[in-house]
């Protein structure tokens, strides 16, 4: 024990190393140490699932839409081809309502 | 215009970026520098040491999440780096991100502070609703600023061409 806290107090360095990790080792460091099993109790209960689904459902959505973005040239692209079919459909009726009306 | 080449992968890597730092945002301000609300505050008032150690493990699972949307992001944002066929553009990105920041607020609002009532921004005030709505707004805000970024970035001549 003499020893071993010579050593300790023999350079600067080790006395400042030997702090750290009784600073890092002792209760108080350990958060909460009193009432830990009373959180671990609360948070891994029987609601446990279901917060956790609650927690993470605006997360999932939200990767779903930023996945779908991967594919944002392919939507735009089969948005714009559905747009252009519809008007040129629509220009086509027009045409031929305006052929059987000049028929008529 | 570069028209040929695809706004998708960088866009998504934007998107998932902006949503894992806006959580983190959320997170670090309002969770832990500021304590206005936690992940379950409304569910699990903050009352003692207990209730607030059990709302900071939420809020460890809710970084978790977060933390794994952005990863993602890094991920993507690394892929769409090495496609020839992807724009590269500094402007698309800041705008992707902006908008997934807008995103996270509007979506997480919409669920966690209107539909689920798990927790609202300013859980101690009075009156919770206009602050919950601001949030929602700065949403809002956050995706059009994203998107008009987005549309320079796409549009500028200055768009990196493979």
């Amino acid at each position: 024990m003499t020893n071993c806290l010579s050593a300790i107090t023999a350079k600067p360095g080790n006395l400042a190393r030997a702090a750290l990790l009784l600073a890092f080792s002792s209760a108080p460091a350990w958060a909460c140490f009193d009432c830990r099993k009373a959180v671990e109790t609360q948070v891994y209960g029987p609601d446990f699932t279901l917060n956790l689904l609650a927690l993470l459902l605006p997360l999932g959505i939200l990767a779903m839409l930023g996945a779908a973005a991967c594919y944002w040239d392919t939507l735009v692209g089969k948005f714009r081809k559905h747009n252009l079919n519809k008007n040129q459909s629509t220009n086509q009726n027009k045409a031929q309502n305006k052929d059987q009306q000049d028929e008529q | 215009m570069n028209n040929n080449l695809k706004r998708g992968p960088l866009l998504s890597a934007g998107l998932f970026l902006g949503m894992g730092l806006g959580g983190f945002f959320d997170g670090i301000l309002f969770h832990q520098i500021l304590q206005t609300h936690n992940m379950l505050s409304a569910s699990i008032p903050v009352v003692d040491l207990v209730s607030a150690k059990i709302n900071m493990t939420w809020d460890g699972y809710f970084h978790a999440g977060v933390w794994v949307l952005s990863l993602i992001g890094v991920w993507l944002l690394f892929r769409a780096g090495g496609r020839q066929d992807a724009i590269w553009s500094g402007k698309v990105l800041a705008g992707a991100m902006l908008g997934g920041w807008g995103l996270f607020n509007l979506i997480e609002g919409i669920i966690d502070h209107q539909i689920l009532g798990i927790h609202h921004v300013m859980e101690y005030a009075v009156d919770k609703l206009p602050y919950d709505i601001a949030f929602l707004i700065s949403g809002v805000i956050f995706m059009l600023l994203g998107w008009l970024l987005v549309r320079a970035g796409s549009q500028s001549p200055n768009s990196r061409k493979r």
